[in-house]
Order: structure tokens, then sequence, then C-alpha cells
């Protein structure tokens, strides 16, 4: 009885482990997403402390044309007054977390505008984002034409 | 581990790698790639590690050469960002060509070895 009792716990035990596991990756992909859309939201919005909080200070940033830039120059370029976003759409969004990093895809179409003339881009993105001390950021990233 | 044993380390596992593709040996990826790789090629086509490694052993593209070019790699913990050009020289079905292609690479440290978990080339 007693040996089938502990049985039972151990059953019980191991199933609860394996729903907060499941429960812990779930809320790390669920908590990436929303990064990926403060982001987003903080490009339309040239929210300098957004970026902040949400930009590894290592960032590495790659434009699909090879420019590449840090933290600070993300920043001052994101938030130029001669420059904006009119939209910003994300689409074929995957997220995979491993460990303290997450892989995220999507392609990204959009209209910007600079010196009153609007551009639109249309690129593939490869994002990595890193959870420092419980807060996903992100810490690379590199477009490409499609 | 300090950075310039990472520096070293990653560069070896970078050799490792691109040396594997032109051997076309599926065995030497094992220790060089995490089950959740994500590779991307610069027309925007993706492959996991079971694409990857059979799209390596196709005998449609032979590589003379291959080798990380212009390596920057920085570390964040276990984890390293390598950007370089994927440089050397191939044959595809038969017509010399050379590369110079950028890529981004992430590697992760897994028990002291480094894996590569995602990459996305791109042209410029």
């Amino acid at each position: 009885m007693r040996t089938k009792f502990l049985s039972l716990l151990v059953v019980v035990l191991t199933l609860l482990t394996g729903m907060q596991m499941v429960r812990a990756q779930s809320g790390d992909d669920a908590a990436v997403a929303q990064a990926v859309e403060s982001l987003r939201k903080a490009a339309l919005d040239k929210d300098q402390k957004q970026f902040a909080a949400l930009l590894s200070d290592q960032l590495s940033y790659g434009h699909s044309a090879g420019r590449l830039e840090n933290k600070a120059v993300f920043i001052a370029g994101a938030t130029k007054p001669n420059y904006r976003w009119k939209s910003i759409d994300l689409t074929d969004h995957t997220n995979k977390v491993v460990g303290n990093i997450a892989i995220v895809r999507h392609n990204m179409a959009g209209e910007s505008e600079t010196d009153g003339k609007s551009n639109s881009v249309k690129i593939g993105v490869l994002m990595i984002w890193q959870k420092e001390q419980g807060t996903w950021r992100l810490l690379a990233r590199q477009a490409y034409r499609l | 581990m300090t950075d310039a044993n990472n520096q070293t380390a990653l560069t070896q596992a970078i050799e490792a790698f691109y040396t594997a593709i032109k051997n076309k040996n599926a065995a030497a990826f094992e220790p060089l790639l995490t089950s959740d790789v994500s590779y991307g090629h610069s027309s925007g086509r993706m492959e996991d590690k079971a694409q990857f490694i059979a799209n390596v052993l196709d005998p449609k593209t032979q590589w003379k050469s291959i080798y990380g070019a212009k390596q920057i790699n920085t570390f964040s913990g276990d984890t390293a960002i390598s950007r370089h050009y994927m440089a050397g020289e191939n044959a595809r079905d038969g017509k010399p060509g050379t590369s110079n292609m950028p890529v981004m690479m992430v590697w992760q440290k897994h028990g002291g070895a480094w894996k590569l978990l995602a990459r996305q080339a791109f042209k410029l």
C-alpha cells in the first residue's frame, strides 16, 4: 500500500514538474513575442526609453545592405528628427526559445519617411534575443533582402 | 573561460564547421550544431539541421576552399555572435565560382563546446 502510494506520488510530482516546465516554456515564448511587439512600437514611436530597455548593451544590429550598428548608433539613427516609420508590419513570425536565447524570424514590410520622402521596405529578419536578469533583450539582428 | 580562450575555441569551431562543409563530412557536424539550428541562406531559404546536412552532402556543389574571412566574434555569456564572410572557391554543377558572402552566426556554449544555433547570410 505504502509503495503504491509512493509511486503514485512520484507520478503526480513528475507530471506537475512537467507542466511547470511547459508553462515556463510557453511563458518565455509569450514574453519574447511581447518584446518583439514592444520593439516594433518603439520604432514607430521613436521611443528612446523603450529602446534602451529592450536592447542589450552588446547589441549587434545589421541592416540588409550590410550596415552594422551598436546600441548607441542604432538608437541615434532610429530617433533622428528627419526620419520616421509610417508603418511596420511583421508576418510569418516564428520564435524558438533555447535556454536563455530566443531565435526569432519574421518578414518585415514597412514604410519609412526621410525628409518627407517615402521609402518602402520588405525584408527578412533574424533576431536573437537574450534573457538578461529575467528580461528579454535584443542581442543580435540581421536583415536580408527578399 | 577568458575572452581570449573563447576567441580561440570559437575560431576553431568555425574552422571545423567550414572544413566539414568542404569535406562533406556529416559526422563532423554532430558536435558543431545544436539540434535547434536555424540556418538561413541569402535567398531567404531556411534549413533545419537535417535539411542543412542533406544540402551540404549534395554532390552538385563542391568547395575547393572555404573559410570564415574577416571574423569579428563577440561574446555575451554562453552566447557568441560571429560576423564574417564565407569566402572560398566552389563549383556548382561543374561551373566554377567564388564566394564572399557576409554572414551572421550565433553560437551557444554547451558543456564547454561551441555549437551553432543560428545563421543568416545576406547579399550586399
